[in-house]
């Protein structure tokens, strides 16, 4: 006599089970471009961009 | 021949352009270490004022020739051969573009060629800041951009290859943990050449008369190169830890979700630590500095303070699960402290930590900061940081380098096992004394520090003679330290003992191999786990929690020193 199957009708495929969604912030990291970009706009924006209109906005020092 | 080479030690599918281009990049990277290493010397006894070897101009030549090869032209060419080995040799894929990486190398080299010329022939005392309106002879600035265009040449291809591997299936789910730390590297490196190829290009029309610099927009573009290049170097140095820990005592990764954490901190906020020389500028608004220095790079000392954790406390772990379980401290008695590649990862883990990092966040604070700026402190800091820390990792992981990609033995072995001992001591206790000589208002960069023919005289504390040849005593052991680094590795990879094809090295006795080669530390079984038994109240790396507990400490107490130095300068009330 065969054993009985354990597998339901309702559960996934065994590939499916094999391979779990990856989360959203894994794929965030798993993005090497999305952090090269994230990088030169964060220190872009921050500190270039915002340092270049701080010495853009200096008044010139009056002369003696 | 087959374009790859199966590696006998790793199994690992080697492809034979990579091997050559790592081996390329970190020949030129030794070169300039020993030509960086040379001036170190020079001007070392001249700093130590009971010699003051060289005259003036010579003495600015040499700082100059020093900074410029040991903090670009050694870091940046090691870490073009980390790129191309965390990428095409861990991922066992291809270089796709053997060209690019030929020319990117090309760049690079004639780059530095025509700034070492016009600085040995004195065409560029300008120091390694090379600030306007200090000006050099055009070719140094066309050399830095060159090697600047090479060096991002060879960060488009290190992507290429990454993006290449993922499609061709090389790899499959994330990348592994030290390529991501190289991919975080490689991101800084992008935007840090972006700064020097931005500052450099109208710096160099200057030197022509072509146009006109601010000198305070260059203070601003230039350290956004010349801060960030030294955190590629953070970043390359932690992806090396976690490979040294992987490749001596089989370390584990403690939680994959929290390093890539501490690493994507990285890739978002360290490169804002260039604001810290900054702060005293009176061009730089108070938001934009505190901004910078605080609120955003306090996130990359977070991420410092998770790597520092998360380094040794899988190390434990890792020879935990492996029976080194006596006591607080029994994984440390029975580490492998002969080899050479575990030695230098544990000192440059303490003392980056310890002394490099301690010192940085704290100077990095804008009200102390206005005692420490320009000082000794400064320099006593990145000796810690780039030195002890990155130069220390990068020697420990050429120890396995000379095998596996140069496949030759190790030259006189011997010397190996304690090069990381006389570096580590020597390099702690020059940055330790150049840190207090800082303390007592020592000037970094001078050639006179007494400013002897000055109108006015310091009137430095007589402590001062003392800590300076204590610094000099320090510097001269390290700079033993690295010399036994460039004889060892220079004979090695010249006239070391050839490894045939299918050497592995696996069992081997008195050769001049490291122990994680013949003795790789056996792979980890699910019984191993349950055999640790439970945890106690410390957790499961009760020996790293205590350094840890100490690393505070001492930090908490280094903070609140300076702000007792600062209330003696600053009464209130």
């Amino acid at each position: 006599m065969s054993e009985p199957s354990t597998t339901s009708s309702s559960e996934p495929p065994p590939a499916r089970r094999r391979n779990p969604p990856v989360p959203r912030m894994q794929r965030l990291y798993d993005s090497p471009f999305l952090l090269l970009a994230a990088c030169i706009v964060v220190m872009f924006v921050f500190f270039t961009a915002w340092g270049v209109f701080e010495i853009m906005s200096l008044e010139p020092a009056p002369l003696p | 021949m087959s374009a790859f080479r199966t590696c006998p030690t790793t199994g690992l599918q080697v492809h034979r352009t990579a091997d050559q281009l790592i081996k390329a990049n970190a020949v030129v990277a030794t070169v300039a270490l020993l030509v960086g290493g040379i001036a170190a010397l020079l001007v070392l006894l001249t700093r130590w004022e009971a010699v003051l070897l060289l005259e003036a101009d010579m003495f600015y030549r040499m700082l100059t020739i020093h900074g410029m090869n040991m903090l670009i032209f050694f870091i940046i060419f090691f870490e073009m051969a980390v790129l191309y080995f965390a990428s095409a040799v861990l991922l066992n894929c291809r270089i796709p573009a053997p060209k690019t990486g030929w020319v990117a190398f090309a760049l690079m080299v004639v780059g530095t060629l025509m700034v070492e010329w016009t600085m040995w022939t004195g065409r560029a005392d300008v120091l390694f800041t090379s600030y306007v309106p200090l000006r050099a002879h055009p070719l140094f600035y066309l050399g830095v951009i060159l090697f600047a265009v090479g060096a991002l040449t060879v960060v488009g291809h290190f992507f290429a290859i990454i993006t290449v591997a993922r499609k061709e299936k090389a790899y499959e789910g994330s990348l592994p943990l030290v390529t991501y730390g190289a991919l975080t590297a490689a991101a800084i490196a992008a935007v840090t050449l972006l700064h020097g190829a931005i500052i450099y290009i109208p710096t160099f029309l200057w030197s022509l008369d072509l146009m006109h610099v601010d000198a305070q927009m260059y203070r601003l573009i230039w350290w956004g190169l010349g801060h960030s290049s030294q955190q590629i170097n953070v970043a390359a140095m932690v992806a090396i830890w976690y490979l040294l820990g992987a490749l001596t005592v089989g370390a584990v990764v403690l939680n994959e979700k929290v390093s890539r954490t501490a690493f994507v901190l990285y890739v978002l906020f360290i490169s804002m630590a260039s604001a810290h020389h900054l702060l005293v500028d009176p061009g730089m608004g108070p938001a934009w500095k505190v901004w910078n220095t605080s609120y955003f790079m306090y996130m990359a000392v977070l991420a410092s303070m998770i790597h520092g954790f998360t380094v040794p406390a899988g190390t434990e772990l890792g020879m935990r699960l492996r029976g080194a379980t006596q006591g607080l401290f029994g994984w440390l008695k029975r580490a492998p402290w002969e080899d050479p590649g575990f030695s230098s990862l544990a000192f440059s883990i303490v003392v980056f930590g310890f002394v490099g990092g301690i010192t940085g966040v704290t100077f990095g604070t804008e009200q102390i900061n206005i005692i420490a700026h320009n000082t000794l402190r400064i320099p006593g800091h990145f000796h810690a940081t780039v030195v002890s820390g990155t130069a220390m990792a990068f020697m420990g992981i050429t120890y396995y380098v000379i095998p596996l990609i140069f496949r030759r033995e190790i030259a006189f072995y011997r010397l190996a096992k304690i090069q990381p001992y006389v570096f580590a001591i020597g390099m702690l206790i020059f940055s330790m004394a150049m840190t207090f000589a800082g303390t007592f208002g020592v000037p970094r960069r001078h050639w006179d520090i007494g400013f002897n023919q000055a109108l006015f005289q310091p009137g430095f504390s007589p402590a001062v003679n003392l800590i300076i040849g204590v610094m000099a005593v320090g510097g001269l052991i390290a700079i033993v330290g690295g010399a036994i680094y460039i004889v060892v590795t220079v004979v090695s990879v010249f006239f070391g003992k050839k490894m045939a094809a299918d050497d592995s090295g696996l069992g081997a006795t008195g050769r001049g191999l490291p122990p994680g080669i013949t003795n790789p530390p056996r792979p980890l079984k699910p019984e191993d786990r349950e055999a640790l038994g439970p945890s106690g109240r410390l957790g499961p790396v009760p020996g790293t929690m205590v350094l840890v507990l100490i690393f505070l400490a001492a930090f908490i107490m280094y903070y609140f020193v300076n702000w007792m130095l600062l209330s003696f300068l600053w009464e209130v009330g």
